[in-house]
Protein backbone atom coordinates (compact mmCIF):
# COMPACT_ATOMS: atom_id res chain seq x y z
CA UNK A 1 0.00 0.00 0.00
CA UNK A 2 1.52 3.09 -1.09
CA UNK A 3 2.08 5.99 2.06
CA UNK A 4 0.50 8.68 1.72
CA UNK A 5 0.65 11.56 4.05
CA UNK A 6 -1.86 13.45 5.55
CA UNK A 7 -1.22 16.93 6.23
CA UNK A 8 -2.41 18.52 9.59
CA UNK A 9 -5.49 20.31 9.79
CA UNK A 10 -7.07 22.71 12.15
CA UNK A 11 -9.27 19.78 13.44
CA UNK A 12 -5.82 17.77 14.57
CA UNK A 13 -4.94 20.82 16.70
CA UNK A 14 -5.54 19.60 20.27
CA UNK A 15 -6.12 23.16 22.06
CA UNK A 16 -8.68 25.20 20.11
CA UNK A 17 -7.20 28.80 21.40
CA UNK A 18 -3.67 28.21 20.15
CA UNK A 19 -4.05 30.91 17.34
CA UNK A 20 -6.25 33.74 19.52
CA UNK A 21 -4.47 36.48 21.39
CA UNK A 22 -6.10 37.38 24.90
CA UNK A 23 -5.90 40.39 26.51
CA UNK A 24 -6.06 39.62 30.39
CA UNK A 25 -8.26 41.72 32.58
CA UNK A 26 -6.92 41.98 36.30
CA UNK A 27 -9.86 41.99 39.20
CA UNK A 28 -9.55 40.68 42.90
CA UNK A 29 -11.95 38.47 42.15
CA UNK A 30 -10.00 35.54 40.76
CA UNK A 31 -12.09 32.49 40.96
CA UNK A 32 -13.94 30.75 38.92
CA UNK A 33 -11.74 30.92 35.55
CA UNK A 34 -13.41 33.50 33.24
CA UNK A 35 -11.96 33.16 29.30
CA UNK A 36 -14.75 35.57 26.93
CA UNK A 37 -14.72 35.07 23.22
CA UNK A 38 -16.13 38.54 21.40
CA UNK A 39 -16.74 40.71 19.03
CA UNK A 40 -14.65 43.66 19.05
CA UNK A 41 -17.80 45.40 17.30
CA UNK A 42 -20.33 44.30 19.31
CA UNK A 43 -22.57 46.64 22.32
CA UNK A 44 -23.41 43.70 24.44
CA UNK A 45 -19.71 41.64 24.43
CA UNK A 46 -18.60 45.39 25.42
CA UNK A 47 -21.76 45.38 27.98
CA UNK A 48 -20.96 42.03 29.48
CA UNK A 49 -17.17 42.49 29.88
CA UNK A 50 -18.20 45.95 31.75
CA UNK A 51 -20.44 43.64 34.04
CA UNK A 52 -17.47 41.28 35.02
CA UNK A 53 -15.37 44.59 35.49
CA UNK A 54 -18.10 45.93 37.61
CA UNK A 55 -17.88 43.08 39.93
CA UNK A 56 -14.05 42.76 40.09
CA UNK A 57 -13.67 39.86 38.13
CA UNK A 58 -9.88 38.88 36.58
CA UNK A 59 -10.98 36.91 32.98
CA UNK A 60 -9.45 36.88 29.68
CA UNK A 61 -10.63 37.77 26.46
CA UNK A 62 -10.22 37.62 22.74
CA UNK A 63 -11.85 39.11 19.89
CA UNK A 64 -12.84 36.30 17.51
CA UNK A 65 -13.53 38.66 14.83
CA UNK A 66 -10.05 39.76 14.57
CA UNK A 67 -8.61 36.03 13.42
CA UNK A 68 -8.20 34.55 9.93
CA UNK A 69 -11.51 33.55 8.30
CA UNK A 70 -10.42 29.61 8.67
CA UNK A 71 -8.89 29.44 11.72
CA UNK A 72 -12.25 30.79 12.93
CA UNK A 73 -14.05 28.67 11.42
CA UNK A 74 -12.57 25.91 12.68
CA UNK A 75 -12.58 27.45 15.80
CA UNK A 76 -15.86 28.02 16.16
CA UNK A 77 -16.89 24.46 15.44
CA UNK A 78 -15.07 22.88 17.61
CA UNK A 79 -15.77 25.63 20.33
CA UNK A 80 -19.62 24.23 19.55
CA UNK A 81 -18.93 21.14 19.97
CA UNK A 82 -16.85 21.26 22.75
CA UNK A 83 -19.10 23.23 24.80
CA UNK A 84 -22.64 22.30 23.01
CA UNK A 85 -23.33 25.49 22.70
CA UNK A 86 -24.47 27.80 19.61
CA UNK A 87 -21.94 30.47 19.20
CA UNK A 88 -23.26 33.98 19.89
CA UNK A 89 -20.93 36.18 20.90
CA UNK A 90 -20.00 36.85 24.11
CA UNK A 91 -19.32 33.50 24.88
CA UNK A 92 -18.56 32.71 29.07
CA UNK A 93 -16.07 30.01 29.41
CA UNK A 94 -16.23 29.14 32.87
CA UNK A 95 -12.87 26.96 34.59
CA UNK A 96 -12.94 25.52 31.12
CA UNK A 97 -15.84 23.42 31.65
CA UNK A 98 -18.83 25.09 30.91
CA UNK A 99 -19.69 27.86 28.22
CA UNK A 100 -22.72 30.40 28.37
CA UNK A 101 -23.52 31.70 25.31
CA UNK A 102 -25.24 35.20 24.32
CA UNK A 103 -24.98 37.76 27.66
CA UNK A 104 -27.92 37.73 29.72
CA UNK A 105 -26.58 39.40 33.35
CA UNK A 106 -28.84 36.81 35.39
CA UNK A 107 -27.13 33.78 33.73
CA UNK A 108 -24.22 35.12 33.85
CA UNK A 109 -24.12 36.23 37.48
CA UNK A 110 -24.89 32.61 38.19
CA UNK A 111 -21.77 31.58 36.29
CA UNK A 112 -19.62 33.51 37.63
CA UNK A 113 -21.11 33.36 41.63
CA UNK A 114 -22.85 36.08 42.08
CA UNK A 115 -25.46 35.18 44.19
CA UNK B 1 -13.13 48.36 0.62
CA UNK B 2 -15.50 51.39 1.34
CA UNK B 3 -14.19 53.45 3.87
CA UNK B 4 -17.46 56.10 5.55
CA UNK B 5 -16.47 58.18 8.00
CA UNK B 6 -18.11 57.45 11.44
CA UNK B 7 -20.27 60.49 11.10
CA UNK B 8 -21.71 59.07 7.53
CA UNK B 9 -22.27 55.65 9.02
CA UNK B 10 -24.50 57.48 12.12
CA UNK B 11 -26.25 58.90 9.23
CA UNK B 12 -26.80 55.10 7.67
CA UNK B 13 -28.37 54.05 11.39
CA UNK B 14 -30.52 56.96 11.26
CA UNK B 15 -31.63 56.90 7.94
CA UNK B 16 -32.66 52.82 8.05
CA UNK B 17 -34.53 53.56 10.97
CA UNK B 18 -36.62 56.48 9.62
CA UNK B 19 -37.30 54.67 6.37
CA UNK B 20 -38.84 51.19 8.40
CA UNK B 21 -40.54 53.66 11.10
CA UNK B 22 -38.06 52.01 13.32
CA UNK B 23 -36.25 54.06 16.01
CA UNK B 24 -32.65 54.18 16.31
CA UNK B 25 -31.59 52.89 20.31
CA UNK B 26 -31.96 56.42 22.44
CA UNK B 27 -29.01 55.06 24.18
CA UNK B 28 -26.25 57.44 22.80
CA UNK B 29 -23.34 55.62 24.26
CA UNK B 30 -24.95 52.19 23.07
CA UNK B 31 -26.15 53.16 20.00
CA UNK B 32 -22.76 55.18 18.92
CA UNK B 33 -20.81 51.61 19.80
CA UNK B 34 -22.79 50.04 17.69
CA UNK B 35 -22.20 52.65 15.02
CA UNK B 36 -18.76 51.90 15.24
CA UNK B 37 -18.73 48.75 15.25
CA UNK B 38 -20.84 49.09 11.76
CA UNK B 39 -18.06 51.33 10.88
CA UNK B 40 -15.34 48.79 11.38
CA UNK B 41 -16.93 46.45 9.50
CA UNK B 42 -17.66 48.46 6.50
CA UNK B 43 -14.53 49.15 6.17
CA UNK B 44 -12.77 45.87 6.68
CA UNK B 45 -15.84 43.95 4.44
CA UNK B 46 -16.74 46.60 2.19
CA UNK B 47 -20.50 46.05 4.03
CA UNK B 48 -22.17 47.03 6.84
CA UNK B 49 -22.40 43.32 8.55
CA UNK B 50 -24.27 43.27 11.42
CA UNK B 51 -22.11 44.38 14.31
CA UNK B 52 -23.36 41.47 16.57
CA UNK B 53 -22.70 38.74 14.49
CA UNK B 54 -19.41 37.42 12.93
CA UNK B 55 -18.90 37.19 9.10
CA UNK B 56 -18.92 34.05 7.53
CA UNK B 57 -15.99 35.53 4.95
CA UNK B 58 -18.45 36.91 2.06
CA UNK B 59 -20.86 39.33 1.22
CA UNK B 60 -22.81 36.36 -0.63
CA UNK B 61 -22.67 34.14 3.20
CA UNK B 62 -23.52 37.18 5.17
CA UNK B 63 -26.38 38.45 3.23
CA UNK B 64 -28.47 37.99 5.76
CA UNK B 65 -27.27 40.10 8.20
CA UNK B 66 -25.98 42.86 6.57
CA UNK B 67 -27.99 45.38 8.31
CA UNK B 68 -30.58 46.16 8.90
CA UNK B 69 -30.89 42.43 9.14
CA UNK B 70 -33.25 40.22 7.67
CA UNK B 71 -34.15 39.02 11.34
CA UNK B 72 -35.05 42.65 12.15
CA UNK B 73 -38.55 43.33 11.59
CA UNK B 74 -39.14 39.43 12.92
CA UNK B 75 -37.57 40.59 16.11
CA UNK B 76 -38.73 43.79 16.53
CA UNK B 77 -41.97 42.72 16.45
CA UNK B 78 -41.81 40.11 18.90
CA UNK B 79 -39.28 41.60 20.84
CA UNK B 80 -39.69 45.53 20.35
CA UNK B 81 -35.75 45.54 18.93
CA UNK B 82 -33.43 43.79 16.69
CA UNK B 83 -30.49 41.29 18.03
CA UNK B 84 -27.87 44.19 18.56
CA UNK B 85 -30.33 46.53 20.25
CA UNK B 86 -29.95 49.26 17.67
CA UNK B 87 -33.37 49.61 16.26
CA UNK B 88 -36.27 49.47 18.14
CA UNK B 89 -39.85 49.80 17.45
CA UNK B 90 -41.77 53.19 18.54
CA UNK B 91 -43.31 51.47 21.25
CA UNK B 92 -40.78 50.14 22.84
CA UNK B 93 -38.26 53.31 22.83
CA UNK B 94 -41.51 54.73 24.54
CA UNK B 95 -41.14 52.56 26.84
CA UNK B 96 -38.12 53.62 28.42
CA UNK B 97 -37.36 50.12 28.66
CA UNK B 98 -33.25 48.99 27.64
CA UNK B 99 -33.06 46.52 25.01
CA UNK B 100 -31.97 42.79 26.38
CA UNK B 101 -30.48 39.84 24.64
CA UNK B 102 -32.52 38.07 22.56
CA UNK B 103 -32.63 34.81 20.77
CA UNK B 104 -30.57 34.67 17.46
CA UNK B 105 -33.03 34.03 14.93
CA UNK B 106 -30.40 33.13 12.27
CA UNK B 107 -30.94 29.18 11.73
CA UNK B 108 -27.38 27.31 13.38
CA UNK B 109 -25.96 25.97 10.12
CA UNK B 110 -25.72 29.62 9.13
CA UNK B 111 -23.61 30.65 11.88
Amino acid sequence: MPHSEVAPTLSNVSDITEKLEFTLVDGARTQPELTVYALSTCAFCKKAMDFLRKNDYRFRFSYVDNVDPEYKREFKRQLSNRFDVVVVFPILVVNDEKAYSGFTELIWSRAVGIS
Amino acid sequence: MAKFSLEQTRLFVQNAATERNWVANTDEAFRDALAEGLNVNVGRYGYYLCPCRDSNGSRERDRDVVCPCTYATDDITEYGHCFCGLFLSPEFAASGNEPQPIPERRPEELI
